[in-house]
C-alpha cells in the first residue's frame, strides 16, 4: 500500500498520521513532514501509527533524529503501533524515548 | 526456485517485499515471521541499492530468488555492486568467508534489525557477485 | 647646519657627490643628505651603481663604485642629493664567465639588489610590462617612517591558534566581494570583520614577497586565457612586498599599505604568518633570466653540480644555497627585517627540507641555517613552520631538525584523516595518533602537539568541497592534459563526479565537510583551514590551480549565502575550540605530567575497536580532577562513525552530577547540527547511549 504522512497542527500539537509502508524509498517524505512539523515549534509530536503496516530502519532513523533534533522539551507520542512495528522500535531502544499509547488522548 | 531480476533503485523495494510476502504466504509462515523476513530482506536490499550501487556512482540489478522446501523458505539476493558483507564492517577477504557468524561484530542499525529476525543468514562473494541468503524455518 | 664629518662628500662622479659608505646594513639606507648603498659579492671584480629615473628606459647615470670604497667583498657608497621618491637603482657586476666553475657574471645585465625593500616593474597586477626593458624589476627607496603606535607582534601561543591559509589576491578579487579595492591588501583589510566572525585568529598569507606573475606565462591552449604565475612561489625580491597586491601599488605605497594591514589585523586579535620561499628564486636554471642573484654571485647563491649546472631540489629550476654563510645571512636578515619592520608573527617555510641540505645537496643533521633561525634573538617569539619535505625526495615529517622551536605541516594528518573519512579500512590506530597531536611523530623528543600543524586541505590539492565531490583530479584547464597535480588525493565523490542534481549526494557532501571540520578542530595540534572551506569553495576538481587568475581561485562571496549552514557550523566549531583549553594541550597527554587524559572508546564504552575492519572510534577528554573537590570543568566526548549506517554508541559514565549535553551532530542538517558553545542541550531521555548516524560525528560536553 502506498505510503502517506499527513500533518495536522492542533494548537501546540503536531499530529502526523502514517499509512502504508515506510521504507528507504519514502523515508525522505516522512522526514520532510517531520521537518514541517518541527518548524511550527510544537510542544508535542503525536504519531498515529495504527495504519502503518511496515517500518524499516530508514523510518526509525527519521524518528530517532527527529527526537535528537527536537530535544527534551518536545514530547513524542507513538499511538497504535502494531506488533512488528513496535518490535522494531523496541529492538533499537527507541521505545524508551517516546510515550507509547494504544489510543490518543 | 523462482527468480526475478529488478533494477537496483529504491522504488524496487516495495516489489521485493511483495515477492517475499507472497512466498511466505504460500509457505504458510506466520504473520510475525513473514514480517521479520520481509524486513530483513528490505534492509539488505536497501544496503545494496544505496551503498552497493548509488554511493559508488554505479547502477545494476538485484536478482531475487525464492525457494521453498518442506523444511524452510529461502530468499537469496544477488548483486554486482561493491563488495559488502553485512556481518562485518570490513570488506571480506577469502579467509573471512568461512568464519562463523558469531565471531563478527554486527554493524549498523538496519543490519541489526535484519539479522536479528531471521533463522539463518549467510553471505558469500564470488566472481564479483554479492550473495545474501536468508532462511526461515517452517514449523 | 652641523653635519657629522662622515656625511660630507669626498668624491664625485658626473656631478654626483659621493663618499665611502658603511658596509652594513646591506641594501639601500637613507642617511643624512643621501643614500648608503651596500652590496656584497665574493667573486665580482668590480661593481657599478646604476641609477634610473622612475620608469625611464635608459639610466640616469652609472657610477662605478671606487675600489677605495670596497671593504672586503662589500662595495658600499653614499650618494648625496638623490630624489628618494623618483629614483630606481641597480648594479652591474664584472667578474669571470666560467659556468663550469659556477661563475656567470654578465656586466651587460642590470641587477636587482637582493636587499631591495620595494621593487618596481609590476606595479599593477597583470599589466603587461615593456618586454624590452633592460631592467625589468627595479629596486626603489623607501621611507621607514610608518606610525605603528602601540602595535607589536601578538605572541599568541601557538597552541591557541586557528590558522586560515589565504591568497592575498584571491580573497577579494571576485566582484562578489564588493570591496573598494579588489584583490589587494586593502581589500583584505575590508574583510577583517568576516575573519573575526568566523573566529580565526591567524592568517597565513601565500607568498607576498615581490614575484613576477608573468614568469612562464602563456596562453591556455584551450581557452586562450592567459595563465600566470598566480600563486607566487617564485621570489624576485625577499625584502619587498608585492606591489601588484597593493591598491596603492601604482603610487609606490605598498610598504605602508601592507604595514597598515598588519596593524589592523593585530588590532583585531589576528596574527599574520608569511609563507616564505627560500628554496629557489625566480631566475630558474641556466636558461632562466638573470635578474639578480645569478649575476651578483652565482656560486654563492645557488646549489651547483660539480659541472656547474643547477641542482633542482625545488622542482622549479634552481635551489637556493641556504647553508652557505652569505645566503644564511641574507635569510636571517630577511626574516629579522619582516619581524622587526613589519611586526610579522611567524613564517611558514615552503619546501623547508631544502633548508637542511648542504651546498652540494646532501641533508645535514645539524643545518646551520635552521639552528641560527631557531636561536635568533629577534625571531625568538616568531612561529616557525616547516613544510617538511622537498621535491628531491627528502621527506622529514617528524624528523625535521627542530631545535625545540619548529612546527611542521603534518602531511600524515592530512592523509590519515582523509582516508578515515572516506571509509578506508584499518585507519583507526592512525586516526587515534592524529587526534592526539601525533605523539608517534612528535612525542619522542618532547616537541609536543604544537609541533603538528594539522590540516586536511591547503592550497596544494583539492579544496574541502572538492575532496568530497571528485574521485579524480580535473586539471585540464592547466593546459598539460591533466598530467600535473597529485594523484593520491584520498578523495571520494560521494556517488557522483562533480556537479550533480542529486540531493542525497549533496547532503552527504555537506555532512562529510562538517565531519572534516569537526575532526580538525577537535584534534590536538594546531589546526589550519584553507580559505573558503568554511563556505564550500570549489575549484571544480582542479587540484593545482597555480596559474589561474579567475574564479577557479577567487573566493566567491555568494557562497556565504548559499552555504550559510556550513559557515555557521565552522564558526561554532572554532568557537568551541577556543572555549575549551582541553583541546589546546601544550603537551602530549599520557607522556607528560599534565593531569588530563585521552580515553578511548568505541561503540562500546571503554573498549575501542582497533581492528582492521573497524570504522568507528570515540574518545573522552577530561581533567583527572574533573568533578572532584571544587573542579566543575567540563568533560568532552567525540564519537566518529565512518561506517555508512547509523550505530549506537554506548556512552561512558561521567562524574557524579555531571550530565551529557549535545554540542554537535553532523547527521542532522543545518542549523540543528550544532549549538553555540555553552548552550548545548542535555541528552534526553537517557545518558548512556547515543545513535550516531552513518558517516557522521557527534560531540558531547559533560558538565554539572
Amino acid at each position: 500500500m502506498a505510503f502517506s504522512a499527513n500533518l495536522e497542527m492542533t494548537g501546540s500539537e503536531a499530529r502526523i498520521t502514517l499509512e502504508g509502508e515506510l521504507d528507504a524509498a519514502v523515508a525522505d517524505q516522512f522526514r520532510q513532514t517531520v521537518e514541517r512539523a518541527a518548524q511550527e515549534k510544537p510542544q508535542k509530536l503525536v504519531l498515529f501509527m495504527d495504519k502503518l503496516q511496515f517500518m524499516a530502519s530508514a523510518g526509525l532513523r527519521v524518528l530517532v533524529f527527529a527526537k535528537q533534533r527536537m530535544g527534551r522539551d518536545v514530547a513524542i507520542y507513538v499511538i497504535g503501533a502494531t506488533g512488528p512495528v513496535l518490535n522494531t522500535m523496541q529492538m533499537s531502544g527507541f521505545h524508551q524515548a517516546v510515550y507509547l499509547q494504544e489510543s490518543y488522548p | 526456485m523462482i527468480q526475478h531480476s529488478l533494477p537496483a533503485s529504491l522504488a524496487a523495494l516495495s516489489d521485493i517485499r511483495r515477492l517475499v510476502t507472497q512466498a511466505c504466504q504460500t509457505a504458510g509462515l506466520s504473520e510475525d515471521a513473514t514480517y521479520r523476513l520481509a524486513l530483513a530482506v528490505d534492509e539488505i536490499a536497501t544496503n545494496i541499492i544505496t551503498h552497493g550501487y548509488e554511493e559508488q556512482g554505479m547502477t545494476g540489478d538485484i536478482v531475487v530468488s525464492l525457494d521453498q522446501t518442506d523444511k524452510d523458505l529461502t530468499v537469496i539476493l544477488e548483486d554486482t555492486g561493491v563488495a559488502f558483507d553485512p556481518r562485518a564492517q570490513s570488506l571480506p577477504t577469502a579467509e573471512d568467508l568461512d568464519k562463523p557468524l558469531d565471531d563478527r561484530e554486527i554493524g549498523g542499525l538496519g543490519i541489526f534489525l535484519a539479522l536479528a529476525g531471521v533463522d539463518r543468514f549467510d553471505y558469500q562473494r564470488s566472481d564479483n557477485v554479492n550473495r545474501n541468503l536468508f532462511v526461515m524455518n517452517l514449523a | 647646519m652641523d653635519t657629522r664629518i662622515d656625511f660630507y662628500p669626498t668624491h664625485q662622479h658626473q656631478g654626483y657627490k659621493l663618499r665611502p659608505g658603511r658596509p652594513v646594513p646591506f641594501g639601500a639606507t637613507l642617511v643624512p643628505g643621501g643614500v648608503n648603498f651596500a652590496i656584497c659579492s665574493r667573486y665580482a671584480t668590480s661593481c657599478t651603481l646604476v641609477l634610473f629615473e622612475k620608469g625611464a628606459s635608459t639610466p640616469l647615470v652609472e657610477i662605478p663604485i671606487p675600489e677605495v670604497f670596497r671593504i672586503g667583498n662589500t662595495w658600499c657608497m653614499v650618494v648625496f642629493d638623490l630624489d628618494y621618491e623618483r629614483i630606481e637603482y641597480g648594479y652591474r657586476m664584472e667578474g669571470p664567465w666560467d659556468p663550469r666553475v659556477g661563475h656567470r657574471f654578465d656586466s651587460s645585465k642590470i641587477l636587482l639588489d637582493p636587499y631591495a625593500k620595494a621593487i618596481g616593474g609590476r606595479d599593477v597586477w597583470g599589466e603587461p610590462p615593456d618586454w624590452n626593458d633592460p631592467y625589468p624589476h627595479r629596486a626603489r627607496l623607501i621611507f621607514e617612517d610608518f606610525d605603528w603606535e602601540d602595535d607589536r607582534p601578538l605572541e599568541t601561543p601557538l597552541a591557541d591558534l586557528v590558522i586560515y591559509e589565504l591568497h592575498a589576491r584571491s580573497f577579494t578579487r571576485h566582484s562578489s566581494a564588493e570591496v573598494k579595492h579588489p584583490g589587494t591588501y586593502a581589500g583584505l583589510m575590508a574583510k577583517i570583520p568576516y575573519l573575526k566572525e568566523l573566529g580565526v585568529n591567524c592568517v597565513e598569507l601565500m607568498p607576498i614577497f615581490e614575484f613576477d606573475e608573468f614568469e612562464n606565462s602563456r596562453p591556455n591552449p584551450v581557452t586562450g586565457e592567459t595563465m600566470y604565475n598566480y600563486w607566487g612561489y617564485s621570489t624576485v625580491g625577499f625584502f619587498a612586498p608585492k606591489a601588484g597586491y597593493a591598491a596603492t601599488g601604482p603610487l609606490g605605497m605598498q610598504v605602508d599599505e601592507f604595514k597598515n594591514l598588519v596593524k589592523e589585523l593585530h588590532r583585531n586579535g589576528i596574527e599574520i604568518i608569511l609563507d616564505v620561499v627560500f628554496n629557489h628564486t625566480a631566475e630558474g636554471n641556466e636558461q632562466g633570466p638573470t635578474l639578480s642573484f645569478r649575476g651578483i654571485d652565482n656560486q654563492t647563491y645557488y646549489m651547483l653540480t660539480p659541472e656547474g649546472y643547477y641542482f633542482n631540489f625545488s622542482g622549479c629550476g634552481n635551489t637556493l644555497n641556504c647553508n652557505n654563510p652569505i645566503v644564511r645571512m641574507m635569510v636571517l636578515d630577511c626574516l629579522r627585517y619582516w619581524a622587526a619592520e613589519y611586526h610579522i608573527d611567524g613564517f611558514r617555510f615552503d619546501l623547508a627540507a631544502i633548508l637542511g641540505r648542504d651546498p652540494w645537496g646532501a641533508p645535514m643533521p645539524n643545518p646551520p641555517l635552521l639552528e641560527s633561525l631557531a636561536f635568533d634573538p629577534i625571531l625568538a617569539k616568531c612561529k616557525l613552520i616547516a613544510e617538511a619535505w622537498d621535491a628531491g625526495g627528502l621527506y622529514q615529517v617528524g624528523s625535521f631538525p627542530a631545535y625545540g622551536r619548529w612546527a611542521e605541516w603534518n602531511g600524515k594528518y592530512r592523509d590519515d584523516i582523509r582516508r578515515f573519512l572516506k571509509g578506508d579500512e584499518g585507519m583507526i590506530p592512525a586516526l587515534a595518533q592524529r587526534l592526539q597531536g601525533s605523539p608517534d611523530l612528535y612525542g619522542w623528543n618532547r616537541r609536543g602537539p604544537t609541533a603538528s600543524i594539522n590540516f586536511i586541505t591547503c592550497h596544494d590539492g583539492f579544496t574541502l568541497y572538492d575532496l568530497f565531490a571528485y574521485n579524480y583530479k580535473h586539471n585540464e584547464a592547466n593546459g598539460e592534459q591533466n598530467r600535473d597535480g597529485g594523484d593520491d588525493n584520498h578523495s571520494w565523490n560521494c556517488g557522483a563526479e562533480g556537479e550533480t542534481d542529486n540531493s542525497e549526494v549533496h547532503a552527504l557532501r555537506q555532512r562529510m565537510i562538517k565531519n572534516a571540520l569537526a575532526i580538525l578542530l577537535m584534534s590536538h595540534g594546531v589546526p589550519m583551514i584553507l580559505m573558503g572551506d568554511e563556505v564550500g569553495r570549489t575549484q571544480r576538481g582542479n587540484n593545482n590551480t597555480y596559474c589561474h587568475d579567475n574564479d577557479l581561485n577567487w573566493f566567491d562571496w555568494s557562497l556565504l549565502e548559499r552555504n550559510t549552514g556550513l559557515f555557521h557550523f565552522a564558526r561554532q566549531m572554532i568557537a568551541f575550540r577556543k572555549t575549551h583549553p582541553l583541546l589546546r594541550a601544550r603537551e602530549h597527554l599520557g607522556i607528560s605530567a599534565v593531569q588530563a587524559d585521552f580515553i578511548w572508546h568505541g561503540v562500546h564504552a571503554w573498549n575501542a575497536d582497533w581492528s582492521p575492519g573497524s570504522r568507528t572510534v570515540a574518545f573522552m577528554l577530561r581533567e583527572r580532577q574533573a568533578g572532584q573537590g571544587g573542579n566543575t570543568n567540563p568533560v568532552l566526548y567525540m564519537a566518529l562513525n565512518a561506517y555508512w549506517d547509523a550505530l549506537p554508541f554506548q556512552l561512558p559514565e561521567l562524574p557524579i552530577n555531571y550530565r551529557w549535553h549535545l554540542f554537535a551532530n553532523t547527521a542532522l542538517s543545518s542549523p540543528h547540527d550544532i549549538y553555540e558553545p555553552g548552550h548545548e542541550i542535555p541528552l534526553e531521555p537517557y545518558q548512556d547511549s547515543f545513535l550516531v548516524g552513518g558517516r557522521a560525528v557527534v560531540i558531547l560536553v559533560g558538565r554539572p
